[in-house]
């Protein structure tokens, strides 16, 4: 086990940049305005979703003691806290197990393989216990403060929160083992990663959509009477989701009884059981299908390529922009990550076709009834390319994803304009391709309004181009140049989530515009506007791009070889 | 064709200086070595004149222009290969080959000419179309080396030019050093391998902490140093022991 921990501890150093952290922030006591607007910009948005979760915590015990089920509230948190672990649990394990640059480093170690993929799956817990203990913490210690928990329900929490991520990461580890084993022997490796990849996202997310919206036929109120008449019944019905939750919520609510004890065992036991048979497939296929992977990048085509055909001259930003594509296009891990919203949205848009529930079940077929106002079409299509464009990662992380690669482009003789202007144009050709094959469903099932539609699309590439302008910027501001693991340029890159915090209430302010307008019939006026703030994003970039980018990219000292 | 005036830089919380008041002058047609032990400084030296870094003071010039006042001009003289060449894994040998000659405007006939040239010449033509991420070290050097050479440039900026290089294709690149710099162009290169440095160039500097402790052609060096003798490999020691002993 101790070469387990050095390891884990060797790749947390990594994973959160503890030694960079510190050589920049203490030895060369640079950019120590960082981690001051971290604190700055992050905080109050975490105050805010904590405070936010504490009070749903107290809402839900209220509403939950009036049905005889107050400890709901820890059900859903455990739900929510799994499901989430596994979404993105599968983003991470992918990347950290098989496209991480650690890997050629690791394997001629005398490792066994079952200890890299612990203290990796170690690390990427670490990470998850983070990012749920924002989630779980709140609504937990409420519910144990309004229910004047005793100390087993404290132990308990305790147990259930360090398991808690167990299962939802096994799953995730097997099914990308799986993936991977089957891309390594394929020749098109990267091809079969990002379509089996977005297959098995589509079937986790579009499996738990439908169980939550799948129910049975039967009058809302009998239906509700019929839950809380059954023992935990409105328990179940959320942990349909992601059942061991039911046996955590349970585990925790009866701490002091043995139905509360036997619900802990099956939680702790399913999880140890899960860790086992991931033992057992790592030991069988983790590095098989990682070495057939290594293996696999050697295989050259036979075809010689015809350079006088193929040699083409293109426009500087051109070249720039299919750059940037093919780049991002044949990284599996950021096109599962960055291409998954647009594949999420229209199977949102699906499932109340798939299900047969009544309005009172299912509001969205309300959306069937009446058509939506061709001009609330437009807003929301436009809202939809811009906030596309946080959603992808692309245009915030493009500087970032090129990391020790800067050098390329940083020594031929384009102007930083140009090399924005490229990115900008890749990033939204993407984009628009994204957003047009997402809305073609999306219009079908909403009947929406074709001319609001492509009236809509028009603002919208407008909107995102100046949006995407800004982003691109602010990654240049502030890149992330010195990765070892590619994803980790986009996943664990704080601009992408300052893009989104951005684009949220860029959003946030459009859409209470857009609500301000319906309600006063003036929706004539939701174009105009969208189309003056189209112009000011592209003013600020403009003004920026000039102001900023030039010094920027003279002074760049990160990721040059 | 390159100037350096009192060129210093410092690195942020570093205690001394990387490069200090260098001053140099690399002429039109030659092949200029740049030598030093390890941390010497020519490595921030050459991130400076392609535009990597920015010097605290002096100016650099190439082929006139200021490399930090008329950045574009200066890099379209420049070709440049770094001493550990990270190329984008993900595209082909031909779409990095396209996406330089692009930025460099290299006129499609021509392109095609010079990379079917220098392909062949590094025998690695059949793997143009795999993507480089399938490519050995030495490969990737090879096309880092051809990438650099599609324009002609008039200043070729190498860092450890013959690291990952086998023997046959170090041979090719000499001579194509050679062939460079006779159409009139400039070759400067960083260099540990003394034995080709004095082989093949026509002057040399040798930097020591910093600072340019000698240049000139080796017997100018050898003259200088009343060691009429000695190897280049003697002179180099010579030189950065008594420069240490000077410190």
């Amino acid at each position: 086990m101790g070469r387990v921990w050095s390891l884990y501890k060797s790749l947390l150093n990594v994973q959160f940049g503890w030694s960079a952290a510190k050589y920049n922030y203490i030895k060369k006591r640079q950019r120590l305005w960082e981690p001051v607007i971290i604190v700055l910009g992050l905080g109050p948005a975490l105050g805010m979703i904590v405070f936010g979760l504490w009070r749903v915590a107290e809402i839900g015990f209220e509403t939950g003691l009036m049905l005889g089920q107050p400890h709901i509230v820890l059900a859903l948190a455990a739900a929510a806290a799994q499901i989430i672990t596994l979404f993105f649990g599968f983003f991470y394990v992918l990347s950290s197990f098989y496209f991480s640059d650690d890997l050629k480093m690791l394997i001629p170690l005398p490792y066994r393989s079952w200890e890299v993929l612990a203290a990796k799956l170690l690390a990427i817990m670490t990470g998850q216990y983070l990012s749920i203990s924002v989630i779980v913490l709140p609504i937990w210690i409420n519910y144990g403060r309004l229910a004047r928990a005793g100390i087993p329900y404290w132990i308990t929490s305790v147990l259930v929160f360090l398991a808690l991520p167990v299962l939802p990461l096994v799953i995730a580890s097997l099914l990308a083992i799986l993936l991977m084993r089957v891309a390594n022997v394929s020749n098109k490796k990267d091809l079969v990663t990002m379509i089996g990849g977005i297959l098995i996202l589509v079937v986790v997310i579009g499996s738990q959509l439908y169980l939550q919206t799948k129910m049975p036929d039967a009058d809302p109120e009998e239906l509700l009477l019929q839950l809380m008449s059954e023992a935990d019944g409105l328990v179940k019905a959320v942990g349909r989701v992601f059942p061991p939750s039911v046996w955590a919520a349970n585990g925790m609510a009866y701490a002091h009884k043995p139905y509360g004890w036997w619900n802990l065992v099956l939680f702790l036991g399913i999880t140890a059981v899960g860790g086992l048979v991931l033992y057992g497939i790592s030991e069988r296929v983790f590095y098989q299908g990682l070495i057939a992977g290594m293996d696999g990048g050697k295989t050259r085509s036979r075809k010689k390529v015809e350079v006088s055909s193929t040699a083409y001259e293109r426009p500087v930003i051109w070249s720039a922009a299919l750059s940037e594509m093919k780049l991002f296009l044949r990284n599996p891990g950021y096109v599962l990550n960055g291409l998954v919203g647009y594949i999420l949205f229209p199977l949102f848009a699906l499932i109340p076709l798939l299900t047969q529930g009544n309005l009172e079940v299912n509001p969205l077929q309300a959306l069937f009834e009446e058509p939506i106002p061709v001009y609330l079409v437009m807003g929301g299509v436009a809202l939809f390319f811009l906030v596309m464009t946080a959603l992808s990662s692309i245009p915030a992380t493009t500087f970032s994803r090129e990391g020790k690669y800067l050098w390329i482009r940083r020594t031929l003789p384009v102007s930083i304009q140009q090399v924005l202007a490229g990115k900008i144009l890749g990033a939204q050709i993407i984009n628009v391709i994204g957003c047009v094959v997402a809305l073609i469903p999306i219009t079908y099932i909403l009947r929406l309004n074709i001319g609001g539609v492509v009236g809509g699309c028009i603002i919208g590439i407008l909107l995102s181009t100046g949006m995407s302008g800004l982003l691109a910027l602010l990654d240049l501001a502030r890149p992330m140049l010195d990765w070892v693991d590619p994803i980790k340029a986009m996943k664990s890159n704080l601009n992408g989530v300052i893009a989104l915090l951005v684009v949220g209430l860029a959003a946030f302010g459009i859409g209470y515009r857009m609500f301000v307008h319906y309600q006063r019939s003036t929706m004539a006026r939701i174009p105009v506007e969208l189309l003056v703030l189209a112009a000011v994003l592209f003013a600020v970039y403009k003004y920026l791009g000039t102001k900023f980018a030039e010094h920027r990219w003279m002074n760049l000292e990160g990721g040059i070889l | 064709m390159l100037k350096l005036r009192n060129v210093s830089k410092k690195y942020r919380g570093a205690e001394r200086y990387a490069v200090q008041d260098l001053d140099l002058h690399v002429r039109h047609g030659e092949i200029f070595g740049f030598l030093g032990p390890n941390g010497a400084g020519k490595t921030t030296t050459i991130k400076m004149i392609v535009g990597l870094l920015r010097a605290d003071q002096g100016s650099v010039t190439v082929n006139g222009f200021d490399v930090e006042k008329q950045p574009i001009e200066a890099k379209r003289s420049i070709g440049f290969v770094p001493d550990n060449p990270d190329l984008y894994q993900k595209l082909t040998g031909l779409e990095y080959l396209n996406l330089i000659g692009d930025a460099f405007q290299v006129e499609q006939s021509l392109r095609a000419e010079r990379i079917q040239y220098y392909l062949e010449m590094f025998e690695m033509s059949h793997a143009l179309g795999d993507l480089i991420q399938s490519y050995s070290h030495g490969m990737q050097q090879k096309l880092a080396l051809t990438g650099a050479l599609l324009h002609e440039p008039e200043l070729f900026i190498l860092d450890e030019p013959m690291v990952g290089l086998d023997p046959k294709s170090a041979h090719f690149f000499r001579e194509l050093m050679r062939a460079h710099v006779e159409k009139g162009n400039t070759v400067f290169f960083s260099t540990h391998v003394l034995e080709v440095a004095e082989k093949i160039c026509d002057r040399v500097g040798i930097i020591h902490n910093g600072k340019l402790i000698a240049c000139g052609t080796i017997d100018e060096l050898r003259k200088d140093s009343e060691q009429v003798n000695d190897t280049l490999e003697k002179l180099f020691l010579e030189l950065t022991e008594e420069d240490d002993s000077i410190g």
